[in-house]
């Protein structure tokens, strides 16, 4: 089985930038891995200081990203990981997700934990298949 | 599509922490091509003791763990597609940085890091896929 980095549409160049160990998309078989993704401007590769909701709404779609960068798509994902600083956003941060994955939505942890080194509150992780 | 789910025993006995320390858990499944790989900490791969100190040097021992692991069950940390990487405290997290792109110089695994407190009072710990 072959292991592919796959790359994100600004995202895997901010990374690759700031030297940071990971690839955002890696595709192995049938599966796609995306990294966690925290609330990331594709543009400028800066994470704006925005409320919940909207950081949300940034994330799923980097990771909307990432899955279509491999060949796969958001209603291919088995599996998610929702990672939060407080676990008090968990309403906010489900209205969002929602809309996302509108039917038979995927597998999904929802795990509260301690802050990034940078100013953001939210990533999300997920395994999809191609 | 009907895949065994194979028990992968660590290639050091120090890391079976189900035998050292009866925790109830498989140190590495198979199914199909792709291995699943518990949370690894810093224990001596030889003896099974815990090797608690800076996340530094435990961030190294959990990396070779994690080699001897991989290439037990006939991968590689070349073949690893998915990282999760857990540390004590955020402020360390270029200081796992530094050590992680030594073990995965080229074409790195997805990744996700975050700070939890970890048992036993680990600094950091990983869990992980790989492809066979």
């Amino acid at each position: 089985m072959k292991k592919e980095i796959i790359d994100a549409p600004g995202i895997s160049k901010h990374l690759k930038k700031e030297g940071i160990p990971l690839s955002a998309v890696v595709r192995a078989g049938g599966f796609v891995f995306v990294s966690g993704q925290p609330p990331v401007d594709r543009k400028t590769g800066k994470i704006p200081l925005v409320n919940i909701s909207i950081q949300t709404k940034m994330v799923l779609d980097n990771v909307k990203v990432c899955l279509e960068a491999a060949g796969s798509s958001l209603d291919k994902v088995v599996k998610c990981t929702v990672y939060i600083t407080n676990a008090a956003y968990f309403d906010e941060v489900n209205d969002v997700y929602r809309k996302y994955f509108k039917r038979n939505p995927p597998a999904r942890v929802f795990c509260n934990v301690g802050s990034w080194p940078k100013k953001f509150d939210v990533e999300i992780d997920c395994i999809a298949i191609v | 599509m009907s895949l065994a789910r194979i028990i992968v025993p660590p290639a050091s006995r120090g890391l079976d922490m189900a035998a050292g320390y009866g925790w109830p858990q498989s140190t590495a499944v198979r199914a199909g091509d792709y291995l699943f790989v518990s949370g690894m900490v810093a224990i001596d791969p030889a003896s099974g003791e815990r090797m608690n100190g800076t996340l530094t040097s435990e961030a190294h021992r959990v990396f070779q763990n994690l080699k001897l692991v991989l290439e037990g069950a006939g991968s590689s940390l070349e073949r690893l597609v998915q990282v999760h990487a857990m540390i004590y405290d955020r402020i360390e997290y270029d200081a796992l940085n530094r050590v992680y792109r030594q073990y995965v110089p080229n074409g790195p695994p997805a990744r996700t890091v975050w700070s939890v407190q970890i048992i036993d009072a680990f600094r950091v710990q990983l869990d992980a896929i790989a492809i066979v």
